[in-house]
């Protein structure tokens, strides 16, 4: 856990705002984008973002962090909201609802705000095969049980688990090779600075 | 249950755990596993850290004015839930504390003052209510002396009502030339009252005592208080033929002092 990490935790159990002040900076795009995907409003994404915020400020108190960090916490907030609101009868009534799995990554077509990061999302889309990704859109995002996606794709749970490893495995992979490259990068700089400081 | 990290980490309910697929039991028993062995918790925490990398990869700006909508719903949450004195900043909480602790000191002291001052009512009315019971005793027994007094009126208003009652002038022998009684006779009732107010106060040490005559004997009907302005019984003597009243030593005598019969009647 980083200072910054602490420094949060501490100003929310305290129900500081300046604590949620922070978290937005941190998380509200990823919460945003994650609750987009979902519910395929802006509206009701922006909504369930800021259910999430005053709600995180709400039971700021009660937040532990062995049960899981700051973004698992505010993402199951936002994840179980946007769930509660695609299974509402409202939501369904007003025909919003669509299979997310069935379309393609077209966040662009969301928003015109993008992320840099969108960038690593090509990446990532390009590196992580269709039918893991949409496991773990289908679990994660979406909430559906190992059952209900076994039902949805069509396929036998055994299949669901061992798809589940491998989607997992990869996504380990792929961000751990990133930090290898970014420590590439930054290496000779680091060596370099710190050189030049001791001959300073 | 034995446990065996090797063939946990095989059977694949860590990624289910991570990606929240497992069912109560299933999440036990990972989270059992993960408090005994430190490397199954690094490990979730590694997929963790994997998943949220990869729910980042689908960050999206939102308006610029959203932030400023969460913090107003804080700020006006916030302002509703002060008056509680819990739901609030550490700054504004130390305030609030100051202004509980004064808050609470100022009703202490109110309490204080009030208990104080309920506490000295409380004297002041049992004082209060020791007198009045005081004087409410004085008046009860006032009353039933009254009442008794009153009673002794009657009586002797109905006596001297009655018929029967006659009253017998018991004048100065000479020896004391202003002395002067009234008895009120009655030989049906067998009562006699002497009215003893015109009689001079006896000296110190002295007593008027009535004497009924009975065929030429002399027989006590009794002492009479000479202070008293009021009609006093004395016995009733058959046969009395007159009424004599002689000064004697204090507490009366057998046989009259003759020599000292201040006034005297026939009946």
């Amino acid at each position: 856990m980083d200072k910054k990490e602490k420094h949060i935790i501490r100003l929310l159990n305290r129900q500081d705002k300046r604590a949620i002040s922070l978290l937005y900076d941190d998380f509200a795009p990823t919460l945003y984008g994650i609750a987009l995907r979902v519910v395929r409003s802006e509206t009701i994404a922006q909504d369930i973002v800021q259910e999430t915020f005053v709600k995180a400020w709400m039971h700021g108190k009660s937040y532990d962090r062995s049960k899981g960090t700051l973004f698992t916490w505010l993402l199951n907030i936002t994840r179980n909201r946007a769930i509660d609101v695609i299974r509402s009868a409202t939501f369904r009534q007003s025909g919003k609802i669509q299979p997310m799995d069935s379309t393609v990554f077209d966040n662009e077509r969301l928003s015109t705000h993008q992320n840099t990061d969108q960038i690593g999302l090509r990446k990532i889309v390009g590196s992580l095969e269709e039918k893991y990704r949409i496991v773990i859109d289908l679990a994660y995002f979406q909430g559906f049980t190992q059952q209900e996606i076994s039902d949805h794709l069509d396929i036998p749970p055994g299949t669901v688990k061992s798809r589940v490893r491998i989607a997992l495995r990869e996504l380990r992979k792929f961000f751990e090779e990133q930090n290898i490259i970014v420590l590439w990068i930054i290496a000779p700089w680091l060596s370099n600075s710190l050189g030049s400081f001791l001959l300073v | 249950m034995r446990m065996d990290k090797e063939n946990f980490l095989k059977t694949g309910l860590l990624e289910q755990y991570v990606l929240g697929l497992t069912d109560e039991k299933e999440t036990e028993e990972v989270e059992r596993y993960a408090e005994a062995f430190p490397e199954i918790k690094a490990e979730i925490e590694s997929m963790r850290k994997a998943v949220d990398d990869y729910a980042r990869q689908y960050a999206v700006m939102p308006p610029e004015e959203l932030k400023t909508r969460v913090m107003e719903e804080i700020d006006e949450k916030e302002a509703y839930s002060q008056p509680q004195g819990s739901l609030r900043g550490r700054t504004e909480r130390s305030n609030g504390g100051r202004w509980g602790a004064w808050l609470a000191r100022g009703i202490m002291a109110t309490l204080i003052i009030l208990s104080l001052s309920f506490y000295q009512s409380k004297v002041a009315a049992d004082r209060e209510y020791e007198v009045l019971s005081r004087e409410y005793r004085a008046f009860q027994q006032e009353c039933s002396r009254r009442q008794a007094q009153q009673e002794k009126l009657q009586e002797v208003y109905a006596f001297l009502k009655n018929e029967h009652t006659t009253p017998i002038r018991l004048l100065s022998t000479g020896l004391v030339a202003e002395a002067e009684a009234v008895a009120y006779f009655n030989e049906a009732e067998k009562k006699v009252f002497i009215n003893p107010t015109l009689l001079p106060p006896p000296p110190q040490g002295k007593a008027y005592q009535i004497w009924a005559d009975v065929a030429g004997e002399m027989v006590s009907m009794g002492l009479i208080d000479g202070h008293s302005k009021e009609l006093q019984p004395v016995a009733f003597i058959d046969g009395t033929e007159s009424l004599n009243i002689t000064l004697e030593p204090e507490g009366g005598s057998k046989e009259p002092t003759v020599t000292l019969l201040y006034v005297n009647g026939k009946v």
